[in-house]
């Protein structure tokens, strides 16, 4: 069993896309790891040494690599700080409506009849909404911090998950095995876990790696309008958004969170698509025909 | 046939219907589970007893939850969303004034986004399986994994820094003009200011191609494949058989098929702008609604807030619908 997924893992790897994506972040994931434990800066060290360009030589062991922001804070290890915490809130969401979207679709398709069409229609609903708005209202009544953020991108993520999942459990309930596993005098519970959520969970992930980097695109969006990050903690978002008025005079505090954004999104996007073709035997022919 | 039709566009307006009564219900009840006094955030901390009063009085807000949503619900239809108590005005007027600006915008990053992404996307079919191809796809893939943070701050450094040109707002305040339309750029036209329509073109660029671009990278990328698809097919081998000009069968036989259920797909890309425009108004300090829910954001006037939410999901939602049904009209295939 073991040999097997080792094995597949191996054939996933043999996707171009899908090793740029985890080289780049490997590469991104190390850097942020050195920063936090080596960088001579703290991320919230305010110095007098404002607007200084990329690898303005220092007195510490390190040259200010990306430059400092109008507060003279260290660029680099606040990127790289920022990597770390927009990587977690991105899993912490995709952990939560993952989860919560999972269990929905789950009892909607499995159950059926009210409680599916009840369930349903709020997901219709939450889905006809747009997103981005009403995260925006969610988190403006919640309050601004991070972690009403999330809740908000948590629950506006729900119903995509929700839907998904009820897709596919509705297309295996009535097979074969599944009836022959109610014969046999299994419970409810174990079919769905042990019949129904293999077949669930290949679709699932490659979803969750896609909306990961929407993730990490919504909670920068919130933070730079204001609803997500506060000052003096280091976000992609907000470190753009406070780079912005100053951008005339320096560009690079607010280019260099950017283009670390960018990368993140970019190689969770790679790895998702190389995912999907990976798992949907039609769209691997039609890649390579 | 028509009858499908009918029953089709009869569903989907109920659709809408239910999902707008859905965006209200939500919107209400995350008012009404703000903590604290509903009355003191619609009227701000500054809020005197006397005005606390009126407020409960006019929205309800000693009744039931019921009563409250319908008083709620009555208030919406006669388009009132409250007053904002910052500026000192009603909500749907704030509104009302900030809408054509965002769809100036919007509209011209659509039309952007039309110019860019079909001709590259009929190249790229044309030369497929080229490095030019290649390259071509390659960019579309990159564009939308663009964040329109960093796009959108690039540009303004390149526009603005690099080129030095005007960036920033609709047009220079110094330009005195009369407005007709609401469309600046129309409006300056019209008033016969040449100097004040380049000053307005100039500062609508930057913000609208950081809008554009990612979906110009997917324009290209559908209209390509959709070309491709529409190459193999009979009816073209048939119309190349007969010696058609290659010129004739690719825009007489190909495109036609090709491209008019990319262009109606785009519409629906059309409402995604409309929410994406927050980033790119507030980047490029342009005047329209998503500025507005930024500067109401900062100055925790919540029912901007709330009403700017309710206004762009409803555009969002009615732009979604009219799509779909013009889809069936345009997409022969699926009206059957």
């Amino acid at each position: 069993m073991n040999m097997n997924k080792l094995d597949s893992f191996k054939e996933l790897l043999k996707i171009k896309r899908v090793r740029y994506g985890i080289s780049i972040l490997t590469f991104l994931a190390i850097l942020s790891i050195s920063v936090i434990f080596f960088s001579p800066y703290e991320y919230d060290q305010i110095s007098y040494k404002i607007h200084l360009p990329p690898f303005t030589p220092s007195d510490r062991a390190w040259p200010y690599i990306f430059g400092t922001d109008n507060l003279g804070r260290d660029i680099f290890t606040r990127t790289f700080y920022a990597f770390i915490l927009d990587v977690s809130c991105g899993l912490a969401i995709i952990a939560l409506s993952g989860s919560i979207g999972l269990i929905i679709g789950l009892v909607s398709g499995y159950l059926g009849g009210t409680v599916d069409s009840i369930l349903m229609r709020i997901m219709d609903i939450v889905i006809s909404i747009p997103g981005f708005m009403l995260a925006i209202a969610i988190a403006a009544v919640l309050g601004s911090s991070i972690f009403n953020a999330i809740i908000a991108v948590v629950i506006v993520t729900i119903p995509i998950y929700a839907r998904l999942v009820r897709g596919i459990v509705l297309s295996v309930k009535e097979s074969l095995f599944i009836l022959a596993a109610r014969e046999a005098g299994l419970g409810s519970l174990s079919i769905i876990v042990k019949h129904i959520l293999p077949h669930v969970i290949p679709t699932f992930i490659t979803q969750a790696t896609m909306e990961l980097s929407n993730a990490i695109i919504y909670i920068a969006a919130l933070s730079f309008i204001g609803l997500g990050a506060q000052e003096p903690v280091a976000e992609w978002g907000l470190m753009i958004s406070s780079a912005r008025r100053y951008v005339r005079e320096a560009w690079w505090p607010a280019v260099f969170p950017g283009l670390a954004m960018f990368l993140t999104v970019l190689s969770f996007n790679l790895i998702g698509d190389g995912l999907r073709d990976y798992l949907d035997p039609k769209k691997r022919v039609s890649i390579s025909g | 046939m028509a009858r499908n039709i009918v029953q089709y566009i009869f569903y989907r307006f109920i659709q809408s219907v239910l999902s707008l009564f859905g965006v209200i219900l939500i919107v209400f009840i995350l008012s009404r589970i703000l903590p604290g006094n509903p009355a003191v955030a619609i009227l701000g901390p500054k809020a005197t007893p006397e005005n606390i009063e009126r407020v409960t009085r006019e929205w309800g807000l000693d009744k039931n939850y019921l009563d409250q949503f319908t008083i709620y619900i009555s208030r919406l239809f006669r388009g009132d969303l409250g007053d904002s108590y910052v500026m000192g005005y009603s909500v749907s007027r704030l509104i009302m004034e900030r809408l054509p600006t965002s769809f100036e915008l919007v509209i011209t990053a659509f039309i952007l986004s039309l110019a860019i992404g079909i001709p590259l996307g009929i190249l790229a079919a044309r030369r497929h399986d080229t490095k030019l191809d290649l390259i071509l796809t390659s960019l579309a893939v990159m564009s939308f994994s663009f964040p329109s943070l960093l796009l959108g701050v690039l540009l303004l450094i390149f526009f603005g820094v690099n080129l030095g040109l005007p960036v920033g707002g609709r047009i220079d305040p110094r330009y005195s003009i009369n407005f007709y339309t609401g469309f600046v750029i129309l409006d300056t036209l019209l008033n016969g200011n040449i100097a004040a329509f380049f000053d307005a073109f100039m500062r609508i660029i930057p913000p609208a191609l950081t809008l554009a671009i990612p979906l110009a990278g997917l324009l290209l990328k559908l209209s390509r494949n959709s070309i491709l698809e529409v190459m193999m097919q009979d009816f073209v081998r048939t119309a190349r058989m007969k010696r058609l000009p290659e010129n004739v069968v690719m825009y007489k036989h190909i495109l036609r098929n090709a491209l008019l259920p990319i262009v109606t797909v785009a519409g629906l890309y059309f409402a995604v702008l409309v929410t994406g425009d927050i980033v790119v108004e507030t980047i490029f300090a342009w005047p329209g609604l998503g500025r507005l829910v930024w500067e109401a954001v900062t100055l925790r006037d919540y029912m901007v807030i709330q009403g700017s939410v309710l206004v762009i999901s409803i555009i969002y939602i009615a732009i979604n619908a009219v799509v779909d049904i013009l889809y069936i009209y345009i997409d022969p295939r699926i009206r059957g």
